[in-house]
């Protein structure tokens, strides 16, 4: 929004909450269907940000490329829905799109008088439009495939640009379809590059990060306030921007990704640093080295992801387990078997989580599940429900070895992160997820050859993130659609 | 019985049925109902035509501890269990239902609940190899199938409305909320009590819905809505099967809001604007106090007639939610007793432990109070002969039987209201020997609430080699 009227205008917008499917807010996107409440929402935000957006008549007059003064209302009426359509609608507008969107700015310069009146009414009726709301992707006739559909050049930059830059497209790169730009594997990549390098892409790749690794809410989770009485929102947020500071800043030194599991430094801010019993940082987001004996390690026990997946009292050993299986090796866990007994012992017979989940591991029916999460997730007991470091429960010293078939043995979380970062599984996981993410869909077969070209060749070329963005844009896999979803 | 007065009587509406017209068609609202235009004995319209039917679904997370939820004896005259006591006051006006089951059990614990108890099809599963685990109704709700029947011309089609936030967000549209239109289009709870009173009441006017066909905002609003409207149009020839229904569904938004915009909305004593009620993040919620708002609200809205048809979680389906008020101090038999009043209700439902059980007893009880709050509400508006309660049936359930263990076989289930006469009274506790089907219950209430009964014949679904769908509804129930 504040690419089409500037940032004041994107302000007054009040776009409702996106939910999310299997992972990401992008898969529910594109199989959930609008409702009344939602029509209602778009429709008060629309009006507020048309209303806001003509209270800058020169704004609107340079998107408009005319003044009414000089070649009349009607004229610069018709340039303006032309030009502002072409944003919104991330393409050229059709004649019967544009004739109706002019339609409706006149019968609001009929009714009120002013040039202003009807592009309010046109913005609002333009950005409550399908085509705006949307992303629309029709797609052309494949030449020899008719189960699948080749996206128009307007297509992929939207695609693109939403992906790369978090953004709609902008005039340049509208311009640059218009060229046939978008046309080819070569210009995709030039266009990919340049978007990445862009100094505004920051928010996109977070945006991916943020859903991947479920840190969206993290400031409204609950703590117990007379456990952990350092807990806010605003410690919340603070852990978040760790996170993402470890994501950035492996990806802008484009070292391996697996980097972000491993590092052993870490940026902080005043509050994380007491957290972490770190020396205070002399300025907000210092990048320091955590005391040793905690063995943390990359963002798998920093405080924002130990709190995520964390109990409001405690911690779990099957959300931090689940967490790992399902964000880093692409692997669920069933349910659990109607009627299970779910009686553990109590701290006082059994002091430490691992002893209390002894059951899970014994148990032949809780072990078939539970032995891979179990594992995985009391690695991270040495740090409680908001990621402060700890030897002991209830007075016994914590064990946070662990081993599973596909990934070995370890001694704690540093063994386990180095083996999560080593591990085939987790590479071509990386891969899945974004797939997921970019395209709104789990992986269906046919995009298996695929998915394993863009695997081999970001492992071969040492897993560089945006190495991997500009090959996965400029594969078939985000250049087609299927017939049927 | 004497029957509180509430600040909020309705007052006399002086505008009857004004409406604007969209795409040439009349658009009719719903009135609320006053004595004036009853028949002698309240029992209907003066014209002859019957008072208006609705249906609630309310419900609370991670079900009860059964030895303390049904009664030792079955009959009107039965004892009430311990977790029911809050609702002594009410056991004239509402059945207790025990030992029925699921049919469409044993698949995925609080998934199978509401979708059984909420909409008798079995759910979707969205289980691709590897990726994070979701699922989605089968079929429409129960609210929105009466919706559907019910067909009012009311301001809102339906109304849902959600107290704790505290919910579990990640497992698909079948725990995000109990209202679906369709297996895709899950609708959204209002959480906030001044939204929830902005959406009802606070839009209405110029600025907002309602605005009326002579006001020239409102046409122009009108004439935005039939561009976007023609696009969806275009649209719709050009795309695939499934995104063809999700514009089609769009498209019934858009209708459904021009409809809005031009109507009249009754009129009628509206209540104050509830305060800001802020949901603590140090783990308070304040619970009771949202409830007491939102039931206020429901009542109004139903007294208007601004709908007919509302879906209420309390409390979530394997959600989080906490009870500040249980504290180890509420539980002196356990001393030492480690502090849950800020833990998340689903972990505690399954530490299998006398404490923790009781703890989950005792967060039944605090939900049957809030319950409690509710129907005094409906019972505090007065409609014709009797009172709002009268006029509708209110299902009320949980996800599961038995937290710990996922059970489904006994589901802890009332059924509050007498539908305009079409629900039995004076049942009370009603215990199937047969192991009943959960879906019969619904079956009853969405037949006690339909303007033609005998036309419906079958209620819930078949999918995935479950079924919930009978022919049976629940006799115990229905009059």
């Amino acid at each position: 929004m504040s690419l089409l009227l500037g940032e004041t205008v994107a302000a007054s917008a009040a776009p409702p909450a996106d939910s999310q499917l299997n992972g990401f807010t992008s898969i529910a996107a594109s199989q959930l269907a609008f409702n009344d409440s939602l029509v209602q929402a778009y429709e008060a935000s629309a009006r507020k940000v048309a209303a806001a957006a003509v209270l800058e008549p020169t704004r609107i007059e340079a998107i408009a490329d005319c003044s009414p003064a000089t070649i009349g209302v009607e004229a610069c009426l018709r340039s303006f829905v032309e030009r502002f359509g072409r944003l919104a609608f991330r393409r050229p507008l059709e004649e019967v799109e544009r004739d109706a969107l002019v339609a409706v700015g006149n019968s609001a310069i009929a009714t009120k008088g002013t040039f202003l009146a009807g592009v309010e009414l046109v913005i609002s009726a333009a950005i409550q439009s399908p085509h705006f709301l949307y992303q629309v992707e029709v797609g052309s006739p494949h030449p020899t495939r008719p189960d699948v559909r080749n996206l128009t050049g307007y297509e992929m930059a939207s695609r693109l640009s939403f992906l790369l830059a978090g953004r709609t497209p902008d005039v340049a790169l509208l311009d640059a379809a218009a060229a046939g730009e978008l046309d080819d594997e070569a210009g995709l990549r030039t266009w990919a590059e340049k978007l990445i390098a862009a100094p505004d892409a920051a928010p996109a790749i977070r945006d991916f990060f943020g859903e991947l690794f479920v840190l969206g809410d993290l400031e409204t989770q609950a703590r117990d306030p007379n456990l952990f009485p350092e807990f806010s929102p605003d410690l919340a947020r603070s852990m978040r921007e760790e996170v993402f500071k470890i994501i950035e800043d492996v990806v802008a030194r484009d070292a391996p990704l697996g980097e972000i599991l491993t590092t052993s430094r870490t940026f902080v801010d005043g509050p994380l640093a007491v957290l972490y019993g770190a020396s205070a940082p002399s300025h907000d987001w210092e990048l320091v080295t955590l005391p040793e004996e905690q063995g943390r390690s990359g963002i798998l026990t920093s405080a924002a992801i130990m709190t995520r997946q964390a109990h409001t009292t405690s911690t779990s050993a099957t959300y931090r387990g689940l967490f790992v299986m399902e964000r880093l090796l692409c692997t669920t866990m069933p349910p659990p078997p109607q009627g299970v007994v779910t009686t553990l012992p109590p701290s006082s017979a059994a002091p430490t989580l691992r002893d209390r989940l002894k059951v899970h591991l014994e148990e032949p029916t809780c072990r078939a599940c539970h032995y891979m999460s179990d594992n995985l997730g009391l690695t991270f007991e040495t740090f409680d429900a908001i990621g402060r470091h700890r030897t002991a429960e209830n007075g016994a010293p914590i064990d946070s070895s662990g081993a599973i078939d596909s990934l070995g043995s370890w001694r704690g979380p540093r063994e386990l992160a180095e083996a999560l970062a080593a591990s085939e599984v987790v590479q071509s996981c990386l891969v899945r997820q974004l797939h997921r993410y970019a395209n709104g869909h789990v992986e269906v077969d046919g995009e298996w050859p695929g998915l394993n070209a863009l695997d081999a060749g970001w492992t071969a070329g040492g897993q560089r993130f945006r190495g991997l963005l500009v090959d996965f844009v400029s594969s078939e896999l985000f250049r087609r659609v299927g017939t049927t979803p | 019985m004497n029957r509180r007065r509430l600040p909020y009587e309705l007052a006399l509406p002086r505008r009857t049925l004004l409406r604007g017209l969209v795409g040439g068609a009349a658009v009719a609202l719903g009135l609320p109902l006053l004595d004036v235009m009853l028949d002698d004995n309240g029992t209907a319209h003066a014209d002859g035509s019957p008072l208006p039917l609705r249906l609630l679904t309310w419900m609370w997370g991670n079900g009860c501890r059964l030895e303390h939820w049904v009664p030792t004896a079955a009959g009107p005259d039965y004892p009430l269990s311990k977790a029911l006591e809050p609702l002594a006051a009410f056991k004239s006006e509402f059945t207790v239902l025990t030992g029925f089951k699921n049919p469409v059990a044993g698949r995925r614990g609080h998934h199978d609940g509401m979708a059984g108890l909420f909409s008798g099809h079995p759910f979707i599963n969205l289980d691709p190899m590897g990726a994070p685990y979701a699922s989605k109704f089968g079929g429409k709700s129960i609210d929105q199938q009466a919706v559907d029947l019910i067909a009012a011309p009311t301001m809102f089609a339906s109304l849902q409305v959600g107290v704790t936030k505290r919910q579990l967000t990640n497992q698909g549209p079948t725990l995000d909320t109990m209202s679906h239109r369709g297996p895709d289009q899950p609708l959204p709870m209002e959480r906030d009590p001044q939204k929830l009173f902005d959406k009802l009441f606070g839009a209405f006017g110029s600025s907002g819905l309602g605005a009326g066909g002579q006001d020239p905002e409102a046409a122009l609003r009108i004439a935005a809505l039939d561009a976007v409207m023609g696009d969806a149009k275009r649209l719709h020839a050009r795309v695939s099967t499934n995104d063809r229904q999700r514009l089609e569904h769009h498209m019934d938004s858009l209708f459904a809001l021009q409809k809005q915009i031009l109507a009249i909305p009754p009129e009628c004593d509206l209540p104050m604007k509830p305060g800001k009620l802020d949901y603590n993040q140090d783990g308070s919620e304040p619970l009771v106090e949202i409830n007491a708002v939102m039931s206020r609200l429901v009542a109004v809205a139903l007294a208007c007639d601004l709908t007919r048809a509302v879906s209420y979680m309390f409390t979530a389906p394997s959600g989080a939610q906490q009870f500040d008020s249980l504290p180890p101090a509420a539980f002196p038999e356990f001393a030492g007793a480690p502090d849950y009043s800020h833990a998340d209700q689903h972990m505690v439902s399954h530490i299998n432990l006398p404490y923790e059980q009781l703890f989950m007893h005792r967060a039944t009880v605090f939900c049957m109070q809030n319950l409690a709050t509710l129907l005094g509400e409906l019972r505090g508006v007065s409609e014709g002969a009797g009172t709002l309660l009268d006029n509708l049936c209110l299902l009320a359930g949980s996800d599961v039987c038995e937290g710990w263990s996922h059970s489904e076989d006994d589901y802890p289930i009332l059924v509050a209201g007498r539908a305009g006469g079409r629900l039995k009274a004076g049942v009370g506790h009603h215990r199937s020997q047969t192991g009943e089907s959960i879906t019969n219950i619904g079956f009853a209430c969405l037949k006690s609430v339909v303007p033609q009964p005998d036309a419906l014949t079958e209620y819930g679904g078949e999918g995935s080699n479950y079924s919930g769908k009978t022919t049976t509804p629940c006799s115990a129930i229905l009059a």
